[in-house]
């Protein structure tokens, strides 16, 4: 155990295993990038249409549906999907395949718990709002939105924390990340059990940081639940 | 001009998508200005798509709707709920928000400026007698009663001439609800608005309408009447049997001792009062503001067959059992 420990250590005080292309800041710098663009891709896709799917009380059983294909499609094998045609199409190796991957990924969660928060606003809410004089994108953005936002933000923030956790496939068609280190690892697991031991690490830290981070704001846009008796 | 219609529906019908029968059938209402009018009846008779149909929550199949002298499509329906309070039996108060933005709502619609909005708030928490320590809470901690004010102040807040009710005591203990009914009525003596009231509870009606409309199965008129008109002259068995019992007892409850008294000046002795009938130390003793029912159940509790009228601890006449009997002669 200690021994792991001191690899582990060892790797990550060196300061020169935080620097250059292929260094720690890089590789995780480059793998919160692909992961934001990833998560603001699928919030994009997913949110606006579950929004209005879910005010006008249409399509439950198209977001059940969304939310089975997400769990059922695995993540490698829409890599390998997207690989190809990403390549004859002049994308290219690394970012475009796996960001496509993550944000199919990062969908489901999103469009389900958006519809779902939205679409269990109590009628009588809605009602007052109407009958009080809110036009429809009113009703849906003054009333629906804020009383589903816990529902949406843990949607959102389950897609952005598999996003992170998922995008270290991303090493395996040459996207330079913290996944990056997994492969070197995994390729020498003797030699190179520092590296593997950094990978894992680090991985699992930047999706808990991701998670505690969009925990907090929720905490703080939905505030008057916590006054809820 | 109170006896100006604020509202009037000529051969309203409604007729819900995949339903036979018309929810409310060619109905025609007239609700004048600056009245109560309660719209009574059992489930299903349609009182509440009549409701809803004034502000467009619902559209008529047929017939016309003139919300102060417009047909009311002439304005967008947001735009025409805006100038028309709302109040819903479920309150429907905004969660996330505070007391005060609640009651902000349509202001907030209506782009009033904070200062102006700050100011309303004010005379509507004096109005609705909210304590101010409230104004910034959340509706979840509020009592059912508490709610209920907020969401007439919500109602309220623009200052629409015209006030909806669908059911707004429903949801409040008998007791509560006895606050409510008589908080309502001071508000109305303050402001004056055209309100139309939607209850299931004919003694609700009766409390606070001028107006009472009992609607059928149906969706068409029974009867419309004052109170009064309504206890002593049921139109039809359908109404007579929908009023219930204790129809004289409730008429009394409509009328005070004062409005009987010989003389209507509260100061001076009636002409006809023998000094004598004033001394017996052992009647009961009621004000002029006594409604007769409650006279009535005092005299016969007493024992005896009257009571002395007091005000300001003075004796200023009395009342028997048959002046009493004499109100409910036509």
């Amino acid at each position: 155990m200690n021994a792991i420990f001191n690899d582990l250590w060892g790797f990550i005080s060196t300061a020169d295993n935080w620097r250059g292309s292929n260094g720690i800041a890089a590789r995780a710098q480059a793998h919160l990038w692909i992961s934001f663009v990833a998560t603001v891709i699928a919030t994009a896709i997913a949110f606006p249409p579950a929004l209005i799917l879910a005010h006008l009380g249409k399509a439950p059983v198209l977001s059940v549906g969304i939310a089975n294909i997400g769990r059922a499609l695995p993540s490698f094998a829409v890599i390998a999907l997207v690989l190809p045609i990403s390549i004859s199409l002049g994308f290219g190796l690394g970012f475009w395949p796996t960001c496509v991957a993550l944000v199919a990924l990062g969908i489901p969660p999103i469009f389900t718990n958006t519809y779902t928060g939205v679409a269990n606003t109590p009628a009588a809410l809605r009602e007052a709002a109407r009958g009080i004089g809110m036009t429809s994108p009113q009703v849906v953005m003054k009333v629906e939105v804020p009383h589903a936002m816990n529902v949406i933000l843990t949607g959102f923030r389950i897609s952005a924390v598999q996003i992170v956790a998922t995008a270290s496939l991303g090493a395996l068609v040459g996207y330079q990340c913290l996944g990056s280190y997994v492969i070197e690892g995994l390729a020498q697991p003797t030699r190179a059990r520092d590296r593997l031991l950094t990978g894992a690490v680090l991985i699992a830290a930047m999706a808990m940081i991701v998670d505690f981070l969009i925990n907090r704001v929720e905490g703080h846009l939905t505030g008057w639940r916590s006054r809820l008796r | 001009m109170t006896s100006a219609a604020a509202i009037s529906l000529d051969e309203v019908s409604k007729v819900f998508p995949g339903s036979v029968s018309p929810a409310v059938n060619r109905l025609t209402l007239t609700i004048p200005q600056g009245q109560i009018l309660a719209l009574v009846g059992p489930s299903g008779c349609g009182k509440t798509t009549t409701l809803r149909m004034i502000n467009r929550l619902e559209e008529p199949t047929a017939g016309q709707i003139t919300v102060l002298g417009h047909d009311h499509r002439s304005a967008k329906p947001h735009e025409l709920r805006r100038n028309i309070g709302y109040v819903i039996q479920q309150i429907g108060l905004f969660p996330h928000h505070s007391v005060r933005r609640n009651m902000s709502a349509v202001l907030e619609l209506l782009k009033w400026s904070p200062d102006r909005i700050e100011q309303r708030i004010n005379e509507l928490t004096d109005l609705l007698g909210l304590d101010p320590a409230l104004l910034d809470r959340y509706p979840s901690e509020l009592s059912g009663g508490q709610q209920q004010r907020v969401g007439v102040a919500r109602a309220l807040a623009a200052d629409p001439p015209i006030l909806l009710m669908d059911e707004p005591y429903s949801a409040v203990d008998p007791v509560i609800r006895k606050h409510l009914h008589s908080e309502l009525l001071q508000v109305q003596a303050r402001v004056t608005k055209t309100i139309v009231i939607v209850t299931h509870d004919i003694d609700e009606a009766i409390t606070l309408a001028d107006q009472v409309v009992v609607m059928a199965e149906g969706g068409t008129i029974e009867q419309q009447g004052t109170p009064e008109e309504l206890l002593a002259h049921p139109a039809t068995e359908f109404v007579r049997e929908f009023l219930g019992r204790e129809r004289g007892l409730r008429r009394l409850g409509l009328r005070t001792v004062g409005q009987i008294l010989r003389s209507p000046s509260r100061s001076s002795v009636p002409a006809d009062l023998e000094p004598e009938d004033l001394a017996p130390e052992d009647l009961a003793r009621v004000t002029a503001d006594t409604p007769l029912r409650e006279a009535l159940d005092t005299i016969l509790t007493s024992g005896q067959t009257r009571a002395v009228v007091c005000a300001d601890g003075q004796k200023i006449g009395f009342i028997t059992i048959e002046h009493i009997a004499e109100a409910l002669r036509p």
